[in-house]
């Protein structure tokens, strides 16, 4: 009696708290509009992150339970176990790769914008010495789930629960169950982002940053160290409390959403083409047009060979030899844009991008910008779609078909970083889908993992972590020995059983 | 400089009778009598139409969208005797190929009058105004060769072409002569001269530099006039930078992974054209010519390419272009003028001595790190040694031949540098290893008897 009370109270509190918050950053928002471009520089103070980075060592004191009362996953050893938490050595002279780079390229890492802005936990005051760069760590909880000095005390408090997300987000806690949202904060670094900085430029490859693999945001979740819980995973009650509080945009499945994050890749990638071609021309002289980083790696980088797969695969609309932008998650993405009801032609849906690019090698920056809005009406419609959907009844049917889309597009796949994704689908399509018998499912998912090195050489949290390789390696060295005609047939399915047999086939078992 | 291209449209069948040039060979010892049934049976030149039916032309043409490539006149400058000056030629004529007139020029005006007597008398000019052209020397058959195999204003091969299919182009004389099977007799010809082989080499790196030049030239002005027009432009052209700076497999055993060195002071630019930077490089090493003030040499022409066209190669602005011209003119004049030097020379010498090539790799390493590099510096090595004895049709009559042990290891050095089945690229392809056993060939005198 006296809990629930207390209860609505602090809820009350909180609700109040959020339309102050609300109130002030439209205050802010109204002031720069009102100002715009016209103040001169210097007579506005800058405008400050609503939010203070708090550092982990505070979330740490209660994340580090195995069974807490307010989380249920060893989050703390499972972020210790987690490649993230050691990004920042990386910028370290001591490793090799890392100073023939500096060497190549006339610069320190952990001084330099690009690098500390992936590889660090972003804090409030931007170091320029390299000391604090490394020391200040890798990327760590607030990275993503945003700075912590909003949300510290209120999200203590039991009634946090009943929070809708945008409410959460109004203290500063981003919304990672949105998958939208998700997809975008881990693509900002998987693909790239101009305007924080997290860009790796196509000198910084050539000096020898590692090839970024193709970005599976589920499967890449779940190669990290899952250390949270589908809300489906979590207690009935719970379930029914987030249901209350709008938790709805988690996403019905794990293969809903991969198709998301598939979506929203294309997306960022096409945006990092059209925020170079802008920051172009604006004639920022540290940006120059072309970009070659934003282009597909293997239009260019691939071994000529006799007879040629790449001439096989023709070249769509494109002239042949000109360079195309990233094209891995396009076969994926037109098994989501099939979903949302769509043309699966990401080809046409590209066409004025294409004519830009053909238009001279590379494309001129003028022209990129304009040509990626009608792309941009379009994929935001299919993400809108698939980001609408429910765990509801019809889940089971609907990713049946979606499991043979896939199927159907990997036996026409060209290449391994395509296929890498439209496995990665397929695999979380049938690890949950009762309509293959769990022997085929199995056995497919096995098939699938080995062909394309899908497994993520240090095993995801609980299991100890091993001295592997790093994931980009075994993807570099298992691609050229790929045989494309196998990958196609190993996507073959048979046709689905008569009887359902349901249950989940754990891919990696689900956090205590 | 470059043949009028008008070409006879009677085609190579009016040449090629029994009683004329297609004889049989067995028993015959005027080549003269079976010159069409060699190029007939033997020359690729003859199928070079035919090639155009092939399922991989038609594919490129396909891509290109140039509809058929039989009928394209894109693929037909090269690939048979028609051009844009000429009104379609009949198929028989197609069918050619790269027939008899390509080379020996329209026989309209001479077909008749070069079966008579009278035509001993004639002189070569009197020939020429005929329309046959001579081809005598070594000069004159260069520049048969280059407006194809380099390319000019009219006919490229551009990367749009070579992405759909087309090999690339890698020209050097010396070698396409050796393993040309030849329809004339020597005695009288070039191939009696006594540095014929040096001769070829020296004589065609500087008129494929000069070729080369040019059609970079050709691009270049192309590219700006379209750049100042604001028009679609192919602008950089890809064809005219190293391919496989980008076209490698990226990981570890990447071509150019090797010692963990880049190749070029910029990380993630290619350099321009190695193929014809190593010509440079060696031209001016093995043969060195005078040049005159405010001229480049070869070898510094092709590096002042370099330095125009490598940092920030794939922005297209007028400052840019306007460079570029002014380098590739720069090479334009060098190579005409060693080129014409060396013709006047009575002697042709290559040094192509361990210590001078040693001297040259070590002067700039990394233009010497590109399997182009390699086969450039291969290609004068058996040019001054007269070339392996299993490569070509070619025999030399009139000089030593170079030791059993220096052909022997010639043909170990040229088989080295064979691409990996399978492959179109120098995988695995070291350069160290390459200059080690190099090192390791007994070279002949630097002059020889």
């Amino acid at each position: 009696m006296f809990g629930n009370s207390f209860r609505r109270a602090t809820l009350m509190s909180l609700r109040t708290q959020v339309v102050r918050l609300l109130a002030a950053a439209s205050i802010v928002c109204l002031g720069m509009v009102g100002t715009g471009r016209a103040a001169p520089p210097g007579d506005e103070p800058l405008p400050r992150p609503a939010f203070r980075y708090t550092g982990a060592d505070l979330c740490v004191k209660c994340h580090r339970s195995e069974q807490g009362e307010w989380c249920d996953v060893a989050t703390t050893a499972a972020w210790r176990h987690d490649a993230h938490s050691r990004s920042h050595l990386a910028l370290s002279s001591d490793n090799e790769r890392t100073r023939a780079m500096e060497e190549a390229l006339g610069i320190k890492a952990a001084a330099t914008a690009s690098c500390v802005a992936c590889h660090t936990h972003p804090v409030d005051e931007p170091a320029v010495d390299e000391e604090t760069n490394v020391l200040h760590g890798g990327i760590s909880c607030e990275t993503c789930h945003g700075a912590g000095s909003g949300y510290l005390d209120p999200h203590m408090q039991k009634s946090w629960r009943f929070l809708s997300s945008a409410e959460k987000e109004a203290f500063g806690m981003h919304d990672l169950r949105n998958p939208v949202a998700k997809a975008r904060n881990c693509l900002s670094c998987h693909v790239g982002e101009l305007a924080t900085d997290r860009v790796i430029t196509h000198e910084m490859y050539a000096a020898g940053h590692p090839p970024l693999p193709a970005f599976e945001m589920e499967a890449f979740g779940v190669g990290m160290g899952r250390h949270w819980k589908r809300v489906w995973e979590k207690s009935p009650q719970v379930q029914e409390q987030a249901a209350k509080a709008g938790y709805a945009t988690e996403g019905a499945s794990e293969l809903d959403r991969s198709l998301v994050g598939s979506l929203v890749a294309l997306q960022e990638s096409v945006h990092l083409a059209r925020d170079y071609a802008a920051a172009a021309e604006l004639d920022a002289k540290d940006r120059p047009w072309p970009e070659l980083a934003v282009y597909d790696c293997q239009a260019c980088h691939h071994a000529l060979a006799v007879p040629s797969w790449r001439q096989e695969a023709g070249y769509g609309q494109l002239v042949p030899g000109r360079p195309s932008l990233v094209r891995w998650p396009r076969r994926l993405a037109a098994v989501a844009f099939e979903q949302a009801g769509m043309s699966t032609d990401v080809d046409a849906l590209l066409a004025p991008v294409v004519a830009v690019l053909n238009s001279r090698p590379f494309g001129p920056a003028d022209g990129m910008r304009q040509a990626t809005d009608a792309f941009d009406e379009q994929i935001n419609h299919a993400i809108a779609a698939l980001a609408r959907r429910r765990r509801d009844d019809t889940l089971a049917a609907r990713e049946r078909v979606a499991i043979e889309q896939i199927s159907a597009a990997g036996q026409n796949v060209g290449d391994f970083e395509s296929a890498r994704l439209l496995a990665w689908g397929l695999i979380h399509g049938l690890s949950s889908n009762g309509d293959w018998s769990g022997d085929v499912r199995a056995r497919k998912i096995a098939e699938l993992t080995a062909m394309l090195a899908l497994e993520f050489p240090t095993p995801a949290y609980p299991s100890p972590p091993t001295q592997g390789k790093p994931f980009w390696q075994t993807s570099l060295a298992a691609a050229p020995a790929t045989d494309i005609a196998r990958v196609r047939a190993a996507f073959e399915l048979p046709p689905a059983a008569a009887t359902p047999a349901p249950g989940v086939i754990e891919i990696i078992p689900t956090p205590r | 400089m470059r043949p009028d291209p008008v070409v006879n449209a009677l085609g190579a069948a009016s040449c090629g009778t029994t009683s004329c040039h297609g004889g049989p060979k067995a028993g015959n010892h005027d080549v003269q009598s079976f010159a069409f049934t060699i190029w007939m049976n033997d020359d690729p030149h003859s199928r070079a139409y035919e090639v155009l039916h092939e399922p991989r032309s038609r594919r490129m043409a396909r891509l290109l969208g140039l509809g058929e490539a039989h009928r394209a006149r894109e693929c037909l400058a090269c690939h048979s005797m028609q051009n844009e000056r000429r009104e379609p030629l009949p198929p028989e004529v197609l069918a050619d190929g790269v027939g008899c007139s390509s080379c020996h020029g329209d026989s309209t005006q001479w077909q008749q009058v070069h079966t008579l007597p009278e035509w001993k008398r004639l002189s070569i000019a009197e020939r020429e105004a005929l329309g046959y052209r001579d081809l005598g020397s070594v000069a004159t058959r260069i520049n048969n060769c280059l407006p194809c195999h380099v390319g000019d204003a009219s006919q490229e091969v551009n990367h749009d072409l070579i992405a759909a299919g087309h090999p690339r182009l890698s020209f050097e004389f010396a070698a396409y002569q050796r393993l040309w099977p030849r329809h004339w007799t020597p005695s009288g010809k070039a191939e009696s001269q006594p540095d014929f082989t040096e001769r070829s080499w020296a004589l065609g790196q500087a008129a494929t530099l000069e070729a080369v030049a040019k059609l970079l030239e050709v691009r270049a002005e192309r590219a700006a006039a379209d750049v100042a027009a604001e028009r679609p432009h192919r602008w950089p052209e890809f064809a005219e930078f190293d391919c496989y700076a980008c076209h490698k497999a990226l990981g570890p055993g990447s071509y150019t992974a090797y010692a963990g060195q880049f190749q070029n002071p910029y990380p993630g630019q290619p350099s321009w054209q190695p193929w014809y930077v190593a010509a440079g490089r060696l031209l001016e090493a093995a043969a060195p010519t005078a040049t005159a003030p405010g001229t480049p040499s070869v070898g510094t022409g092709v590096v002042d390419i370099r330095r125009a066209l490598e940092p920030d190669w794939s922005v297209a602005d007028k400052e840019r272009l306007d460079r570029v011209l002014l380098e590739a003119r720069g090479l334009v004049r060098a190579a005409r003028q060693a080129g014409q030097e060396l013709e006047s020379r009575d002697r042709i010498v290559l040094d192509v001595s361990h210590d001078r090539l040693d001297a040259l790799v070590a002067s700039a390493p990394p233009e010497w790190r590109f399997w182009d590099a390699a086969v450039q510096t291969l290609l004068v090595m058996e040019a001054a040694g007269g070339g392996p004895a299993r490569v070509g049709t070619w025999r030399s009559t009139t000089h030593q031949p170079a030791t059993v042990d220096t052909r022997q290891a010639l043909e170990e050095l040229r088989d080295s540098l064979r691409f990996p089945p399978g492959t179109d690229s120098p995988q695995g392809f070291s350069p160290v290893r390459f200059n080690r056993d190099r090192v390791a060939v007994p070279l002949p005198a630097a002059e020889r008897p």
